[in-house]
Order: C-alpha cells, then sequence, then structure tokens
C-alpha cells in the first residue's frame, strides 16, 4: 500500500506547470525536471538566489538539521547546520556554500562550517570547530547519488594551573582534533519541494592516531522552497 | 575586572577542556637500607587513595626518581592534586642493577614506604627506612 500510494505520489506530483505535453517534450524534459530539487541542494551543497532549503536526518550515530538559503550568484549559500552524535557531540555551525560546478547532471560545492563542538560524557571535549566539504551529486532525473568530503578541525585548550610557595601560576596549551568524514548516499526527490536521502557516514575520530571509526547510516527528509 | 577580561573569562569557561593543578612539593629527607649500602634507590611518589566511593583504591604513582644509593634525597616534585588524595613515597634498593625488583634467582631486595601525612604543604621532610625484603607498594599499604 505504501510503495502504491508514493508511485501514485510521484506520478501526480512529476507534471510541471504550463510544461508541454507532447510526447517529444516530455522526455526531453524528463531528465532534468528535478534538477532544482530542495532535496538535491542539501545533498549537493547551495541553493540558488531566492531559494531555500532545509533537511532534519536520523541514523546512528549521527543526527542533524539544517537550514540554508541562496542568496548570491553561483549559489553562494549562507545556513545553520546542527549535528549531534549520540546526544553527547553537538556542533552548531554557521555555514557558507559556494557551487563551483552548476550543470544539470553535476553540481560541486564547497561548503565551510565555523561553529562549536560539545561534547559530554567520560570523553568531555569542547572548542571552536571549523569544517571544509566538497559536495558532489549527480542528479538524473528523480534521484541523485552523492559524495561529501570534509575535514573537520577543532581547537581544544587545556589549562595548567601550578601552585607554588610563592602563588599560583596558570598556563594554557593547545591540542588539535582532527575528524576526517566521508558520506556517500543517494537523495530522491518526491516533488521538488519535499524529497528523501540515506547515506552512509564515515568518520575517523582523532586520526590518525586512533582507529578508524566505526560506519553510520542516517536517513534524511528534506523540503524547501522560493523560486524554484 | 574590566570587560576584556570578563570576556576572556567567559570565552575560556566554554573552551577549557583538561584543567590540571599541579602542587609543588620540596621533599628532603633521607633513605636508610640497612645491611645494604649499595645499590641505586628507586623512589616512587603515589597518591594515598583515588577515586571515590566503590571505586576508590589506594595508592596511585604519579612521579619517580632513582638515587645512585641509599642517602640524602632532595626532590621537588608537582603533585596533580585532583588525581587523587594524600601522599606517600616508596622506595626499593636495586641491589643486583637488574632494574626489577627481587626478579628470578635474585637476592632478595629491601623495600620502604613512609606516608607523608603534612601534605598538603610545600616542604615535607621524612626519612625512609628499607626493610621489607621484596615488598610491593600494595603490600605496605594500607598498614
Amino acid at each position: 500500500m505504501i510503495g502504491l500510494g508514493l508511485c501514485a505520489l510521484l506520478t501526480a506530483t512529476s507534471g510541471l506547470p504550463g510544461a508541454e505535453t507532447t510526447p517529444a517534450a516530455e522526455r526531453a524534459v524528463r531528465p532534468v525536471r528535478f534538477a532544482e530539487a530542495a532535496v538535491f541542494d542539501v545533498v549537493g551543497g547551495g541553493s540558488h538566489a531566492r531559494t531555500w532549503a532545509a533537511a532534519v536526518s536520523g541514523g546512528y550515530p549521527w543526527l542533524g538539521a539544517r537550514g540554508q538559503v541562496g542568496v548570491g550568484p553561483r549559489a553562494l549559500t549562507v545556513g545553520a547546520d546542527l549535528e549531534m552524535a549520540r546526544f553527547r557531540r553537538f556542533r552548531p555551525a554557521a555555514v557558507l556554500a559556494l557551487r563551483w560546478v552548476d550543470r544539470k547532471r553535476l553540481r560541486v560545492t564547497g561548503e565551510l562550517l565555523l561553529g562549536w563542538l560539545i561534547q559530554t560524557g567520560e570523553l568531555a571535549r569542547r572548542g571552536p570547530n571549523a569544517e571544509l566539504r566538497i559536495r558532489m551529486a549527480f542528479p538524473t532525473g528523480r534521484v541523485a547519488p552523492y559524495v561529501m568530503l570534509g575535514t573537520s578541525h577543532t581547537l581544544l585548550t587545556d589549562r595548567t594551573t601550578v601552585i607554588t610557595a610563592a602563588g599560583t601560576s596558570r598556563d594554557l596549551s593547545f591540542r588539535h582534533e582532527w575528524l576526517p568524514r566521508a558520506t556517500i548516499g543517494l537523495a530522491v526527490a518526491i516533488t521538488r519541494e519535499v524529497g528523501l536521502e540515506l547515506g552512509v557516514d564515515l568518520a575517523w575520530y582523532d586520526a590518525p592516531s586512533k582507529t578508524p571509526s566505526i560506519p553510520g547510516f542516517h536517513l534524511g527528509l528534506a523540503f524547501g522552497g522560493g523560486a524554484r | 575586572m574590566s570587560g576584556r577580561r570578563w570576556l576572556a573569562l567567559a570565552v575560556l569557561a566554554g573552551c577549557i577542556n583538561e584543567d590540571v593543578r599541579l602542587y609543588e612539593v620540596a621533599l628532603t629527607g633521607e633513605v636508610v637500607a640497612p645491611g645494604a649500602s649499595e645499590g641505586r634507590v628507586m623512589l616512587e611518589l603515589h597518591h594515598a587513595s583515588r577515586g571515590a566511593g566503590e571505586l576508590a583504591t589506594p595508592l596511585g604513582r604519579f612521579d619517580a626518581l632513582e638515587l645512585e644509593r641509599p642517602g640524602a634525597v632532595a626532590w621537588e616534585t608537582l603533585v596533580p592534586i585532583d588525581d587523587g588524595e594524600g601522599l606517600v613515597l616508596y622506595a626499593w634498593l636495586d641491589v643486583d642493577g637488574d632494574g626489577l625488583l627481587c626478579g628470578l634467582d635474585a637476592a632478595p631486595e629491601p623495600a620502604g614506604l613512609v606516608e607523608l601525612t603534612e601534605f598538603p604543604a610545600h616542604t615535607l621532610t621524612f626519612s625512609l627506612t628499607l626493610a621489607a625484603p621484596c615488598a610491593s607498594p600494595s603490600a605496605l599499604y594500607p598498614p
């Protein structure tokens, strides 16, 4: 039943207002009809000016929420991103993105995220975080395989207090946490405004000294609007 | 406090990870080994206890020192005061020079332990007699 309902929904939403209805025109427009789908903006990065997209995702160990709005040429985008891992690691961040390659069948976007890491529990950590990401999406009809490669860096500050007979002195020292990561997934546009995406998340905490983390997965719901 | 200092304090409060407090102690004293005057002396400083509640456990080594032979000791150390309570000094005499306390087929090596009950204080004095053959710290403490 669910499959039939989804099929009916996909069929009902596949037409475009004002689009030609001749078979030849239909065949010509079919491959790019959903090229501007919101879910492709989420996984491929960037949004064209006067459009916006948002997504929530859940999985193991990552959960996330993201919103972005196009503000300039070449899909210059600003946004906000909240990332969580098992409700113990939180990283709210501001997002700045620019689409380097913007074709119907290929998107390549660079993203810079600036935020703050807060990790609780036995391995508590906190500090300013910066992440660089490259997103690649390959839209084909309603679906778009995608890849995200990222390198995340957090500055961790330690404090040492020495209590001597003459008084107390304090020194700060700094460590660096490196988290390279990758996500491989598939996005499906239900409509231009709504879509789903499923991905496998590969992360490596404390690289290169620690063992790479076990892979995770997530399922996300994306939606968007504006002048699509 | 100026606005800039408040800002610095707020930033540090939000980003300090490990916060280690070290208490400087100058130890002076003497290690005596009756009947054995030669051999390196291996000194160890321990907390008297670590942990809390059901996880409390005696001893916890945090520093070490080697002496050429038994005799006078002057040792400046930093005690990580958030890692445990109290201060215990343990030593053993490496009679055969193998670096092991009473290894196989080795002669008995004397050991001893003293609790520095005046801690916390920046200056401590002690006298330690090595009289227990082949005794580890956990065999001597708690007494």
